[in-house]
């Protein structure tokens, strides 16, 4: 019996073991905050503090004659696509849309074409992914966050109104172009009609490695294909041995990623929990704390309530504790700075949920599953050199990712008294 | 496949009082939190009881919830459900299953192998657990290494081990 029958089998008997919906559950009160917009911007484990800036007044239309539209059907994001032993791509195990716009967006859609992720490229993206509305797209049809983007592109000239030159490039990553493509790019075309904008929406393919590339994986994806063929092209190991082995391997990527991201980790939770106390110091008590810090020692200090000194008290433990792992925060602007910066660990996490699922739902295990010969013992090294080398690469990716992407903003906060909206924002969309 | 964006939409209409929305989410995931208790705790009446609880909770603290991850957001729930309940009980999690509940709490069609029970009673029983935290409750083999303390490979390596184990079972006892 295959494990997909044995699956059907079992959730039929767990379904029929599971208890009705009662009296006992409904009877509890929901605890409702009543506000539904709350809940497309914030995120279980990430809290920023409040922003206390106003609103944007930097957007400023720019003409523009072309928008690209990429729609990508991967399988998956690029490390997460599940290939079979014969190279092939099983789609019903990871579908997602992509699409990713010049200036550059990416939205990603699960399998029903519901929208899971929205991310810019560029500082072009960013512009056209700081509107109020594109923040709840989450969970909407892909189709409808398209058109909102396409609209909101229009609205800051990245498209011309008054042009009939325009172009919008619909492109189907990782897939063909098929009818439900065509569809959706005719769609579009008539609700840009609707909106009285002129252009023309074609449609393309790309390869996923192309994307990948546009993407910065070049480098690990690469590679990685390399040695998976490498692998594949040395075919079986012995059984024992290879169960032994691949256990341990996992083990130890865990360990070697976990020990990579943890130090990012815990700056960025310290800093979470100072950001949470230093909203609770302004907001209950009326104190800024880098403003009493600075004064503190004169006759300008004000004079603290026992909340307010307690909640210092906590600030300068968690400060002292940022100092001894090297960062030093004397103001408002350089505390966001930090605290943004060390955002970007919970896309590191992800680019390593990405990697092992890739390692651990691949040919890997195909391969381990269909070893039978002894006599492939000596091949066993040349795997393990390979595997080794392998996620050697996927921490200097990480590393490379990392550095880069914080490279790119670090001077846009050096030497400023103040901040505008607009680096506010270029600056979270290029760590998120 | 689990519908991320389906299961925060609901919980997110939930946290806004809609009771509709909080039936779609009992039906979309009940079943795999009740698989998931049923793995940790092995009685079936403890974990009917505790799936409601585990609902109950949802119910009360539906205001917390932040978009994201919902379904660990709610298998996190269950999971503290659980281990609240196992500390509360003084009993650590069971090695073995109870005799008595296994007879007297399910009943199965005549001629449907009972693949719920094989995996229950006739699996090594940490083997047990992974299988239904998989299989049934949807967890990924890393949520459930973690959750159980082991090196994923050992999980993984275990989850195959049972399945085969398991295929075994209903070929030689049930010709399938």
């Amino acid at each position: 019996m295959k494990v997909k029958d044995i699956k059907k089998l079992l959730d039929a008997q767990i379904e029929d073991k599971t208890p009705p919906l009662d009296d006992k559950v409904l009877r509890a009160p929901i605890n409702a905050h009543g506000d539904i917009s709350h809940s497309s911007g914030d995120n279980n484990t990430v809290n920023f503090p409040r922003r206390r800036y106003g609103a944007a007044a930097w957007v400023s239309a720019v003409a523009c004659i072309a928008v690209v539209v990429v729609l990508v059907s991967v399988l998956g994001a690029y490390f997460t696509r599940q290939k079979k032993l014969d190279g092939t791509v099983d789609k019903s195990q990871t579908v997602c849309y992509i699409v990713d716009i010049n200036p550059s967006i990416v939205v990603t859609a699960d399998a029903k074409g519901k929208v899971i992720a929205l991310s810019s490229g560029n500082s072009d993206g960013d512009v056209v992914l700081s509107a109020d509305e594109l923040a709840k797209c989450k969970g909407r049809d892909a189709e409808e966050c398209i058109e909102k983007i396409l609209e909101q592109a229009a609205k800051l000239g990245y498209i011309d109104c008054n042009s009939r030159d325009n172009k919008v490039t619909l492109n189907v990553v990782g897939g063909e172009v098929d009818s439900t493509t065509e569809k959706l790019a005719d769609g579009l075309q008539d609700y840009l009609r609707r909106l009285n904008v002129y252009a023309y929406v074609d449609t393309a393919a790309v390869s996923v490695k192309e994307f990948a590339q546009s993407r910065g994986w070049e480098y690990a994806g690469e590679n990685l294909d390399k040695y998976m063929s490498d692998i594949q092209r040395e075919g079986r190991f012995v059984l024992g041995e290879a169960k032994g082995f691949i256990g341990d391997f996992q083990n130890e990527v865990e360990s070697y990623i976990e020990n990579y991201c943890r130090g990012l980790k815990a700056k960025k939770e310290i800093l979470e929990s100072l950001g949470e106390k230093l909203d609770v110091l302004s907001d209950t008590c009326d104190v800024n704390y880098w403003v009493y810090k600075a004064v503190e020692d004169t006759l300008l200090a004000p004079s603290l309530s026992s909340q307010a000194k307690a909640l210092i008290d906590e600030c300068d433990r968690l400060t002292a504790q940022l100092k001894n792992l090297g960062i030093e925060i004397s103001n408002t602007v350089e505390f966001t700075y930090y605290l943004s910066k060390y955002a970007i660990i919970d896309s590191l996490y992800e680019f390593v949920d990405n990697v092992s699922e890739y390692i651990y739902n691949s040919e890997f295990f195909g391969l381990f599953n269909s070893i039978i010969e002894e006599s492939d013992k000596d091949k066993f090294s040349l795997l393990e050199s390979n595997i080794r080398k392998y996620y050697d690469e996927v921490v200097s990716v990480l590393a490379e990712q990392f550095d880069r992407r914080t490279a790119d903003y670090a001077d846009i906060f050096d030497g400023r008294a103040e901040i505008s909206d607009k680096d506010y924002a270029d600056f979270l969309a290029s760590v998120r | 496949m689990r519908d991320e964006g389906l299961l925060d939409e609901l919980l997110c209409r939930v946290s806004c009082g809609d009771e509709e929305a909080f039936e779609r989410l009992y039906r979309e995931t009940s079943k795999q939190v009740f698989a998931y208790l049923l793995s940790v705790v092995g009685e079936y009446h403890t974990a009917e009881d505790l799936t409601q609880d585990t609902f109950v909770k949802i119910r009360r603290s539906a205001d917390k919830y932040r978009s994201g991850n919902a379904f660990a957001w709610i298998m996190q729930i269950a999971k503290n459900t659980a281990f609240s309940e196992m500390k509360k009980a003084r009993r650590s999690v069971p090695t073995d299953f109870d005799e008595h509940d296994l007879n007297a709490a399910y009943r199965i069609d005549e001629g449907q192998i009972p693949v719920l029970e094989i995996i229950r009673t006739r699996l090594d029983a940490a083997d047990s657990k992974i299988v239904l935290m998989h299989l049934a409750a949807g967890l990924k083999h890393r949520e459930i290494a973690k959750q159980l303390d082991m090196p994923l490979g050992t999980t993984l390596w275990r989850y195959n081990k049972a399945i085969k184990t398991l295929q075994k079972i209903i070929k030689e006892e049930y010709g399938e």
